[in-house]
C-alpha cells in the first residue's frame, strides 16, 4: 500500500512537471513544442539512469521510495504516447523526413542520455569509494 | 485546476502501469521487457482515440496529459534498451526498440482511424 502512495505522489508530480514545461515557450518560434517533448524526455532518460545507479550501487535507499522516484516520478515524467502523437503527425501531414529525423533523434539522444546518467553515476561512486579508502589508510 | 486535472491523472496513470507492467512481466517471462512495451503500444493507441475525440478541456486534461502521459514511458523504455544492449542482447534490444516504436506509431494511428471511421 505504501508503495502505491510512493508512486502515485511521485506520479502526479511527474506529470504536472510535464504538463509545466511542455508549455513554456523556449524559443519564440513556433507553436509546435517538439522540443520541449525531446528535452523532458532526454532529461528524464538521464536522471532514471543516474538514481537508479545510485541506488542499486551506493545509497541503501528504501524500495518503495526508490520506486517512486523511478517508476512514479521520472516515469510520468516522461512520454511515450506524446512522442508517438507528434511523429504521426508529421508523418500525416507528409513531413516524412522530418518525422524520421525527430524519431531517430528521441532515440538517439535518449539511449546516450542513459549511457551519460550511468556513466556520470558511476564516476561519483568511483570517487566516493577512493575518498573512504584514503581515509581509512590515513 | 488545471494542475490538479493533469496531477490525478498522473496519479492513477503512474500506477496502472506500475500494476499492469508488474502484471505482464510476471505472467510472460520473456528477454524483451513485454509489460512496458504493451503498456506503451496501448498507450499510444489510446491516445489516438483521445485526441481525436477532444482537444481540450479539463477532460483531455485528464486522459490525454495527465493519464495516458503518465502511463505511458519513454525513460523506462530507453533504460531497458540500454540495459538489453549492455548485457549484449544487441537483437532483443533492437526488436524492443523498433518494435515499440512501429507499434506505438501504427497504434496511434490506427486509434485515431477508428474514431474518424465511427464520425
Amino acid at each position: 500500500m505504501r508503495r502505491y502512495i510512493y508512486i502515485g505522489f511521485g506520479g502526479s508530480l511527474g506529470a504536472v512537471l510535464r504538463y509545466v514545461l511542455k508549455n513554456w515557450q523556449i524559443l519564440h518560434f513556433s507553436s509546435k513544442f517538439y522540443l520541449n517533448t525531446i528535452m523532458i524526455n532526454i532529461i528524464g532518460c538521464f536522471v532514471l539512469a543516474f538514481f537508479l545507479r545510485l541506488a542499486f550501487d551506493i545509497w541503501e535507499v528504501d524500495s518503495d521510495f526508490r520506486l517512486g522516484i523511478s517508476t512514479g516520478f521520472i516515469g510520468a515524467f516522461t512520454t511515450f504516447s506524446t512522442l508517438c502523437r507528434e511523429v504521426s503527425g508529421l508523418l500525416l501531414s507528409g513531413d516524412v523526413i522530418f518525422s524520421l529525423l525527430y524519431l531517430l533523434f528521441s532515440i538517439g539522444a535518449g539511449l546516450c542520455a542513459v549511457y551519460s546518467g550511468d556513466i556520470l553515476a558511476k564516476r561519483i561512486i568511483i570517487v566516493k569509494e577512493s575518498l573512504e579508502n584514503s581515509s581509512k589508510i590515513s | 485546476m488545471e494542475y490538479f486535472v493533469v496531477g490525478v491523472g498522473g496519479v492513477l496513470g503512474s500506477i496502472t502501469r506500475y500494476t499492469l507492467g508488474k502484471w505482464i512481466s510476471e505472467r510472460f517471462d520473456t528477454v524483451i521487457p513485454i509489460g512496458t512495451l504493451l503498456i506503451n503500444i496501448t498507450g499510444a493507441l489510446l491516445l489516438g482515440i483521445v485526441t481525436s475525440i477532444y482537444t481540450g478541456g479539463n477532460l483531455y486534461l485528464l486522459l490525454a496529459e495527465g493519464y495516458l502521459g503518465a502511463y505511458t514511458t519513454f525513460s523506462t523504455f530507453m533504460y531497458e534498451g540500454f540495459n538489453l544492449f549492455q548485457e549484449n542482447e544487441k537483437k532483443n534490444a533492437m526488436l524492443y526498440i523498433l518494435g515499440t516504436l512501429f507499434l506505438g506509431l501504427v497504434g496511434f494511428i490506427i486509434g485515431v482511424w477508428v474514431v474518424s471511421s465511427l464520425k
